[in-house]
């Protein structure tokens, strides 16, 4: 606090030339209930008399809530937080924020990164397209982890076994395998109607939508939204140099994050006739080679797979079992949710075989499902694809 | 309480029209006061304080303000209603001897102080034939407590003063003047154009800002009791004491260079420290007599027909 000069101090003490203020008025000015010139007196006075200054020091009520600093020398009310305490307080407050926005921001570099990194982190099986270069070797996966090697074989194996046409590189022998609720089937576009629906998708994570229901409605509301445009355009992303880029499927059941997030994978069909696959709640979308990548499971073909055009999906509630058909009486068959695939070849006693485009894949639930064709024709299966009718 | 001047007509109207709602706002019915005492009490209230050329609607707000029911008990009290006194102890007796407690920060001296107040209260001395009661003299423009409180304090201070100087004396006394301490020579006066400058710049301040810096450098208080003394913050004060400070170096230097000083000869000057400065103790003393104790005085005692 700024000092005065001492004779300041020595000509203050002048003496009060009036009377002193009754105790009535002494105690309005002390309470704040005196006003004008009443006030102006008392204030007067008090600025002479040391007695009456007393007084009203002596006087005033006692303090409730009285602060904690009885000789603050300054405008700050909580001595723990003055000085030095104050700046290492403020010093500590900054390292917590700094912290805690690291862990923000590494929680969602984690989860961009399983979103849309998967072929970064796991280079894509680049699969060249036949039209594009029909006499290059396919590569050889790059960064597929050994344990999906191990896998893989583990399901040529198995496949070899089988001994209907229904090829699964799935251990059906699993003991407990999960229960597969119901399906939600997707009716395929059919060709005079592909023009206005771009996509057919299936949301799985709610058990409402595992209904059966028509995608296709969900899909032309869709197409009206902006939303739609920026989704279609991350579901084509440019395949590199015109290769038709397989993504590798990643190992859901596996996957650590994929299991604690709970997340499901979403589904879908292009215009285009691709499938699809998205792992982030539909933000990006990729596309799944099933041919090509069943084909490598049989080891039957070296060169490439043309990859047929799809046109129905069948998804189950939990994602985790697809069947999706298209041209030529392609159908495919995953219950892992997309990490192996099977190619389902449904042919009746008589030697009748499912050869037109398969339009729509209906599931009632895990056993029964019917197919419908383009010739037309319509198969049904009692037992998960193992036998299949032609119904007449 | 008496009146020393006669009651103006305005006020008269004032305290008639509203004594109905004030008689019953203060419960006098209930503790003995009639309506004509306790219009008479409200009339020579308004009197004392309010200005002869007040108007009817001046004294009409003043009435509204004051603490009625308190001034009711009060006045109950110093006119003898047991009613009322057993009503005063009920709510006042503990407060008084905390607040002595408070002032005096020693028990036996705290209740020592709280006990002759409280006779006082009561009115041990005669005047008339009836009892003189402190409380005669409350006129309701703060609280009870509050004013319980003043009144103890100005009994405190009083006491202080009497017993500093009977000490000295005293000790005086005892120790022989062997002991006294000796005379310091006499300082010389400080500059006469020192002390002018200063009083000018001093004049110059407000009333409140006197207060403060009187509060502050004189007697040695903090921000806080400066604060709640003027009911303002803290940092006001603390603003306030610096501001003041700035502002009076600069005046006093400048009345100093205005009477012809150098600007380094008044900063020397202004500078020059206390021992060189002649403190006036005859003229401290001079002030502590130059206005009359606390009093035991003037506890006007009013002799009201019918009262209680």
């Amino acid at each position: 606090m700024e000092s005065v000069p001492k004779i300041v101090v020595k000509r203050l003490q002048s003496p009060a030339a009036d009377s002193h203020p009754d105790a009535d008025l002494l105690t309005a000015f002390a309470e704040q209930s005196l006003a004008g010139p009443e006030r102006d007196h008392v204030v007067g006075h008090l600025a002479n008399c040391g007695d009456c200054r007393e007084i009203i020091s002596l006087a005033l009520p006692p303090q409730v809530d009285r602060q904690p600093v009885a000789h603050s020398s300054g405008w700050f009310p909580w001595p723990l937080l003055r000085g030095s305490a104050f700046r290492w307080a403020s010093v500590a407050a900054g390292l917590v924020l700094i912290a805690s926005v690291g862990t923000v921001q590494y929680r969602r570099q984690q989860g961009s990164d399983l979103a849309s990194n998967f072929p970064q982190a796991k280079p894509p099986i680049a699969v060249p397209a036949p039209s594009v270069e029909p006499s290059s070797p396919v590569p050889v996966p790059l960064a597929r982890s050994q344990n999906q090697k191990e896998k893989l074989a583990a399901s040529q194996s198995q496949t070899a076994l089988a001994e209907n046409k229904l090829s699964r590189s799935v251990a059906k022998h699993n003991p407990t395998p999960a229960p597969v609720p119901q399906r939600a089937a997707v009716a395929g576009p059919s060709p005079t109607e592909e023009a206005q629906s771009e996509t057919a998708q299936v949301a799985t994570e709610s058990p409402a939508q595992s209904q059966m229901q028509d995608q296709r409605t969900q899909s032309k509301a869709a197409e009206q939204s902006p939303a739609y445009a920026n989704r279609v355009d991350k579901a084509k992303p440019a395949p590199p140099q015109g290769s038709l880029a397989m993504a590798p499927a990643p190992a859901l059941h596996t996957d650590p994050h994929f299991l604690k997030r709970g997340m499901a994978p979403s589904w879908t069909v292009t215009v285009s006739g691709s499938l699809q696959r998205s792992l982030d709640g539909g933000k990006t979308w990729l596309d799944v080679d099933v041919a090509n990548q069943e084909a490598q499971f049989e080891a039957k073909q070296s060169a490439p797979v043309v990859p047929p055009i799809f046109h129905a999906l069948s998804v189950s509630s939990n994602a985790a079992e697809v069947w999706a058909g298209g041209s030529g009486g392609a159908l495919y068959h995953t219950v892992d949710a997309g990490n192996s695939w099977a190619r389902v070849l449904p042919s009746a006693a008589a030697g009748l075989v499912l050869s037109g485009d398969i339009l729509s894949i209906q599931f009632s639930d895990p056993q029964n499902g019917t197919v419908t064709t383009s010739t037309p024709e319509v198969w049904t299966t009692p037992d998960d694809g193992r036998t299949w009718q032609k119904k007449p | 309480m008496r009146a020393t001047k006669p009651i103006s007509a305005p006020v008269q109207s004032a305290v008639s029209g509203l004594l109905a709602e004030l008689h019953a706002k203060g419960g006098c019915e209930k503790i003995g006061l009639t309506r004509e005492s306790f219009e008479a009490i409200l009339g020579e209230v308004a009197t004392k304080y309010l200005p002869a050329s007040t108007t009817h609607a001046d004294a009409r707000t003043f009435l509204l303000t004051l603490r009625i029911d308190e001034l009711a008990l009060a006045q109950a009290c110093a006119a003898g209603n047991n009613s009322a006194w057993e009503l005063f102890l009920t709510r006042y007796r503990e407060k008084l001897y905390q607040s002595a407690l408070r002032i005096a920060r020693e028990d036996s001296a705290a209740r020592d102080l709280a006990d002759s107040l409280y006779a006082e209260l009561y009115g041990t001395t005669t005047r008339n034939g009836e009892r003189v009661s402190k409380l005669a003299s409350f006129t309701g423009r703060g609280s009870l407590e509050g004013w319980l409180r003043t009144v103890l304090a100005q009994e405190f201070v009083n006491r202080y003063r009497r017993t500093k100087r009977l000490v000295s004396l005293d000790e005086e006394g005892e120790d022989g003047s062997q002991f006294a301490a000796p005379q310091p020579e006499p300082l010389p006066s400080a500059d006469s154009r020192l002390e002018s400058a200063t009083d000018a710049a001093l004049a110059a301040l407000d009333r409140e800002d006197r207060m403060v810096l009187a509060a502050y450098y004189l007697d040695g208080r903090t921000l806080a009791e400066i604060a709640r003394m003027l009911g303002v913050h803290e940092s006001t004060i603390s603003r306030k004491v610096d501001k003041l400070a700035n502002s009076l170096r600069k005046k006093i230097l400048a009345g100093l260079m205005q009477q012809g000083m150098a600007r380094r000869q008044a900063e020397e000057a202004l500078e020059v420290d206390v021992r060189d400065l002649q403190v006036d103790i005859r003229r401290s003393l001079a002030q502590d007599s130059a206005v009359r104790a606390f009093s035991k005085k003037e506890v006007q005692v009013r002799s009201r027909e019918g009262s209680g």
